[in-house]
């Protein structure tokens, strides 16, 4: 990138003091303002960010910056109206996940974003990991043959006593390890598999109360794909959130998860042999402007500034997040009817 | 103060971090939650010429710091090289809480005797007190398990690393260079894993012969920009260098590894992960041919 992008950040919490570092050590852009509510955290960033201009609230930021690309990293429950201003001065939105509250309210946003031609991203970073996106390079491929069935899960240790804030406030939120976590496994599924025509949760509140800690989901798909997500934020021994998917297809299966890509086929398919094949981080990773959340963050918002130049696709944008966001809405709704099966609206 | 280990013992093994598979990762962090055997390897390392451990401040390391200090032998030789914070904690109770009481939680931790120790009167808002002065409590309060032992150096942490680099947050990087040395009298080092932008900010901000802490290996795995742009800054920026990722994680061989930093002038160091008696021995025979480390055995 030639360009001289000017980047702001709302919301400085660990989201945003992220995106903030990547948009100033990524070529091209450079971190110009940012805004953050809390008084005591604009002074530490005082600290941290020297000259850079820090605002109270997003409407002075905007008024105030000529800016091109502005990350939307604030409660869920404040992306739509934020990201509506921003777009409306003329300024390409990255939002944090998950992309809303409700699906509903959201169309507003793509049209906008369609008329006025700019970036619209969402952050579904998990896209943007060497093993997920090899595997859906391999599913797009036919390697598998018809696709049968998708197994997925997120685990970590996390939760273990009612949390503070606004992750553990439905209202501000939209609920627990699901629109936390386990949406990014759903997300890989609408990518590699396409949307669920209908879905079942069952969720249990133990430690959080306010919101679910343990989530096990069914999909179907169109053609009599089956599918299950098993999340939690509250099991043992990961330290780390472990995502992991497994789609058994006619010719074969493919696991993948944060380290590995492991394939077995019956028929050799392309350039995969027959049998196993594994691929690990090592062989499919590659250099990076800096690495300091995770190589995916750093690729996502090279994607997303690439983009604001006009080179490249994105790919998550706030369409398809609408998409996963009402597949969110369904399971949600399933859980509120003990589990029944909620059928998936076709506008989406 | 610098550092004088040429090999160092790295953690993750301990505390379950495996790059290459979660799932080993765990296996690997049952079998060293037991303390003893966590002090048998750092033995039969110590005993080969690995002078060095690193030690993160994971939960788990009080308790390893707590059985170093009663082993003679260890606690007498060996440098500890303490790696801070430990991020996967931080990271877990800002979501659980977020930042702010994340950092009066962090603060409310220590015990009474160190809350005096560190000079945190009770009732005092965190929220109140400047950046600076919160992270040097936060910095003691980290390094209150390793107080009698010797640490040689405190590295901070890649993350915090590089994003004070792509911040350009000069006053806190000068913070943690003054603080660590003059109050915790350990040398003041730096874990990058975006080494080219890193060292060519200390360049720029004229730090001279920073001690840093970078992925070195033949694959180019975590070297950022490219392997070719680390090895040019290694080339250029005189700083004492301790080389990590060396096995790629397990993707290189010993022996691959050991040539290609052999061919590298300006490695200083070198940390490794181990997780048997057999495989540490084997890793410094062959790793401390590259830094010229005569094996005690």
């Amino acid at each position: 990138m030639s360009a001289n992008i000017r980047c702001g950040v709302i919301g400085l919490g660990k989201m945003g003091m992220l995106h903030a570092s990547l948009a100033n050590a990524i070529e091209g852009s450079q971190l110009a303002a940012i805004c953050e509510p809390n008084r005591t955290i604009r002074n530490w960033f005082g600290t941290f960010g020297s000259n850079i201009p820090a605002y109270q609230n997003y409407e002075d930021m905007l008024d105030a910056e000529p800016l091109d690309a502005v990350f939307i990293c604030t409660p869920p429950s404040s992306h739509i109206q934020i990201a509506t201003a921003c777009v409306r001065k003329g300024c390409h939105v990255f939002i944090e996940k998950p992309l809303s509250l409700t699906a509903e309210g959201v169309k507003p946003l793509v049209e906008l974003l369609k008329q006025t031609g700019k970036i619209g991203m969402v952050g579904y970073m998990m896209r943007y990991a060497d093993t997920f996106s090899k595997a859906r390079e391999i599913v797009s491929q036919g390697a598998l043959g018809q696709v049968l069935a998708c197994r997925g899960a997120t685990k970590v240790s996390q939760n273990f006593k009612a949390g503070k804030g606004w992750r553990y406030s439905r209202k501000e939120s939209g609920g627990g390890v699901l629109i936390a976590q386990g949406i990014h496994v759903v997300d890989l599924m609408c990518w590699m598999i396409g949307m669920p025509h209908s879905v079942n949760l069952r969720s249990n509140s133990y430690y959080s109360k306010t919101v679910e800690d343990f989530v096990q989901a069914l999909f179907s798909w169109k053609g009599d794909i089956i599918g299950s997500l098993d999340s939690s934020w509250s099991v043992d021994g990961h330290r780390m959130i472990l995502s992991s998917l497994e789609i058994t297809g006619e010719n074969g299966t493919l696991a993948v998860d944060d380290d590995t890509v492991r394939l077995f086929l019956r028929k050799a398919s392309g350039r995969y042999a027959e049998g196993w094949t594994s691929m690990s981080k090592p062989e499919l990773s590659n250099g990076l402007a800096a690495d300091i959340g995770g190589p995916l963050y750093t690729k996502q918002d090279e994607a997303f500034l690439r983009a604001v130049c006009g080179q490249g696709e994105i790919e998550s944008d706030v369409r398809s997040a609408r998409s996963v966001q009402h597949v969110i809405d369904c399971l949600y709704k399933s859980a509120g009817e003990n589990g029944a099966t909620v059928e998936l609206d076709k506008e989406y | 103060m610098g550092i004088t280990d040429k090999l160092i013992l790295g953690h993750n093994q301990f505390f379950g971090v495996n790059h290459l598979s979660s799932a080993r990762g765990v296996a690997t962090e049952q079998y060293f939650s037991n303390t003893e055997n966590v002090i048998s390897l750092v033995r039969t390392a110590y005993r080969a010429g690995v002078t060095g451990l690193m030690l993160s401040t994971h939960e788990r390391a009080r308790a390893i710091a707590e059985a170093l200090r009663s082993d003679s032998e260890l606690s007498s030789g060996l440098h500890l090289h303490i790696l801070l914070p430990y991020m996967a904690k931080y990271v877990r109770m800002a979501n659980e809480r977020g930042s702010i009481s994340m950092l009066e939680e962090t603060l409310k931790q220590a015990t009474w005797a160190e809350r005096m120790a560190i000079g945190l009167k009770a009732g005092t808002g965190v929220i109140t007190k400047d950046l600076l002065a919160i992270l040097a409590a936060l910095i003691k309060i980290e390094l209150l398990p390793f107080k009698g032992l010797n640490v040689q150096s405190v590295f901070l942490h890649n993350s915090l690393t590089d994003m004070l680099a792509a911040l350009r947050a000069t006053e806190v990087v000068r913070f943690f260079l003054k603080n660590i040395d003059e109050e915790h009298g350990a040398c003041p080092a730096f874990c990058t894993l975006s080494a080219g932008l890193t060292m060519n900010y200390f360049r720029e901000i004229g730090l001279e012969t920073p001690v840093m802490m970078a992925p070195f290996n033949p694959a180019g795995f975590q070297m950022n920009p490219s392997r070719e742009r680390c090895e040019q800054m290694l080339h250029e920026y005189p700083c004492h260098m301790v080389a990590m990722s060396v096995l790629a994680a397990g993707y290189v061989t010993p022996a691959d590894a050991a040539r290609y930093l052999s061919s590298l002038a300006g490695i200083d160091s070198i940390v490794f992960g181990a997780s048997s008696a057999g495989h540490v021995t084997e890793l410094s025979n062959v790793l401390g041919t590259v830094v010229g480390q005569t094996v005690t055995q």
